[in-house]
């Protein structure tokens, strides 16, 4: 009920001076206003992270070098599980409540409103995993400039994750077994991400300079950047046609 | 147009009827004689021995495999902007073709694998990226599958064919650049440098015959969904099959 | 060359027939499915016309 609310009092209707642009940071507010009222899940997909990459140390054993060699990629891919399980949440309450389809007739362009939703939605899962995973690779032994590396990997590569994760998430709104099918969508278009964003880090690893990873990270976050609202707001229109 | 006309299903469904033996008959006179050529005309090869015959269904089923998705991706484009029922439907009807062909491409590089390298699977380039392609084939398929509304799953899946089709570069050169770091698993899938002449010749049969069956196989299904789906009209009722 | 050591394939029969029988036999799988599909619909294209001319007799 408080959360329709909110909606209508972040989405101003008014016929003088609207500014397209300013559709992102106008849907963004509204959309961590929501978030905000709804910490348990945000601290949810936390913990899964936390959990899922404290998992591999009990399944492989506490041997410090073969920890050390896996960290990168455990991280990743646990950071990729839990960005694709907050996916969901990106259109799915709007789609139910039927905001979204006031979304379509407001006066901000639907590509900009999808990169504001974006925006909050990478505040609210990318941008915390990022900050809380040098904790979990001291856990693996990893050292102050590998840390730096995958910390800086994950503020490029957690973005793309949820403009890519968007698109799926779109595509299955309102789909029986929708999550299962956004992981199916999903997550073979993660690999490049997952391979760069890993690569880095072992790349300091193995003693090599890792900015060439972090670059072609960043080329994927500017492609990102540029398409997928693009191709979100299609997705949208398809799921509400 | 005249080549408009038939983006309507009513005329597509007797123009493809009347395709089907074609391209069927194609596919079968090239699939015997590549065959022919490929087990008893092409020489032994010197390195690999008679082992190497499997190229003769590994490179051509690969082949498929890629560019079938990608001219479900050229449908795609056509289905999302001139809203033609008949090209979401091509991709319905290539999709279970391209994932075949994928998965055979996968099954004979494994198996030529295990004789010629020593292993059934290597994280190599093109294997990784040809298994990743069967992710998305299958990812299609699920995701049409699952959205009741034939209209929106229509577009749903034109949609992620295209994202997929602009990715798949993107996998490609990750994963190459994912397998030079990590040296080590890189194998040369050329088969041998100088391939004699018959045995270009052989693949090159073969490949066509693959793509003749696609076609073929391909317009067989898409006149079953085309009736599937316009099953409550009046032009389905009125066709000879089912008088 | 006689059949016998055709077959074999320098004793790596098992690959090369592996590979060549699992492409026919999926070619073949497909085309009986898809066949299989089309006639499905057309039978059923074909009970209901008729049962739609039965009742337009009745009537």
């Amino acid at each position: 009920m408080s959360a329709a609310n909110a909606s209508n009092a972040a989405l101003p209707i008014s016929a003088r001076e609207i500014i397209p642009e300013k559709g992102v940071l106008v849907a963004a507010r509204r959309d961590l206003a929501l978030a905000m009222r709804s910490r348990g899940e945000l601290v949810q997909a936390l913990a899964f992270f936390v959990i899922c990459v404290s998992l591999f140390p009990l399944a492989i054993g506490p041997e410090s070098a073969l920890l050390k060699r896996i960290a990168p990629g455990v991280v990743w891919v646990c950071a990729l599980l839990a960005v694709l399980l907050t996916l969901p949440r990106l259109f799915q309450s709007d789609y139910q409540d039927g905001t979204l389809e006031q979304c379509l007739l407001s006066p901000y362009p639907l590509p900009a409103i999808c990169l504001g939703k974006m925006l909050s939605h990478w505040l609210t899962s990318g941008l915390p995993l990022a900050v809380l995973s040098p904790v979990l690779g001291l856990q693996f032994g990893l050292g102050g400039s590998e840390l730096m590396v995958m910390v800086v990997g994950l503020l490029l590569g957690t973005p793309v994750l949820t403009a890519i994760g968007a698109i799926g998430a779109a595509l299955v709104l309102g789909v029986r077994s929708g999550g299962m099918l956004l992981g199916l969508l999903v997550l073979p278009l993660y690999i490049p991400v997952l391979i760069f964003g890993a690569g880095a880090v072992e790349a300091v690893l193995a003693g090599v300079d890792p900015t060439a990873n972090l670059y072609l990270l960043a080329a994927l976050f500017l492609m990102a950047l540029v398409a997928t609202p693009y191709a979100t707001s299609a997705a949208l229109k398809i799921a509400l046609d | 147009m005249a080549l408009f006309k038939y983006s309507a299903p009513s005329a597509f469904y007797p123009l493809a009827g009347k395709l089907v033996p074609w391209f069927g008959a194609a596919a079968f006179v090239l699939g015997v004689v590549g065959l022919y050529i490929g087990l008893f005309v092409a020489p032994e090869d010197f390195q690999q021995g008679e082992v190497y015959r499997i190229i003769f269904i590994h490179v051509p089923t690969a082949w498929m495999g890629m560019f079938i998705y990608l001219v479900m991706a050229m449908y795609g484009v056509l289905a999302l902007i001139y809203q033609t029922r008949l090209s979401a439907m091509m991709m319905e009807a290539l999709a279970p073709t391209g994932a075949i062909f994928t998965a055979l491409a996968l099954w004979t590089g494994a198996l030529w694998g295990k004789p010629t390298w020593g292993t059934y699977w290597a994280w190599d380039a093109r294997m990784t990226s040809t298994l990743i392609l069967l992710f998305l084939y299958i990812g299609y398929i699920a995701l049409v599958n699952a959205i009741e509304d034939k209209k929106r799953a229509d577009k749903a899946g034109a949609l992620l064919v295209i994202v997929g089709s602009v990715n798949v570069p993107i996998i490609y050169f990750s994963v190459k650049w994912w397998n030079t770091l990590h040296q080590g698993a890189s194998i040369s899938v050329s088969g041998g440098n100088k391939m004699a002449m018959t045995m270009l010749l052989a693949m090159l049969i073969m490949a066509l015959a693959c793509w003749m069956y696609s076609i073929a196989v391909a317009l067989c299904r898409v006149r079953a969904i085309i009736l599937e789906r316009e099953r409550h009209t009046q032009w389905v009722r009125e066709i000879k099959e089912v008088r | 060359m006689n059949w016998a050591e055709f077959f074999a394939m320098d004793g790596r029969g098992f690959y090369v027939w592996g590979s060549f029988g699992a492409f026919l036999l999926c070619i073949a799988i497909e085309i009986v499915l898809v066949r299989l599909r089309i006639h499905r619909v057309q039978a059923d294209l074909r009970e209901e016309v008729a049962a739609a001319s039965i009742q337009r007799g009745n009537a």
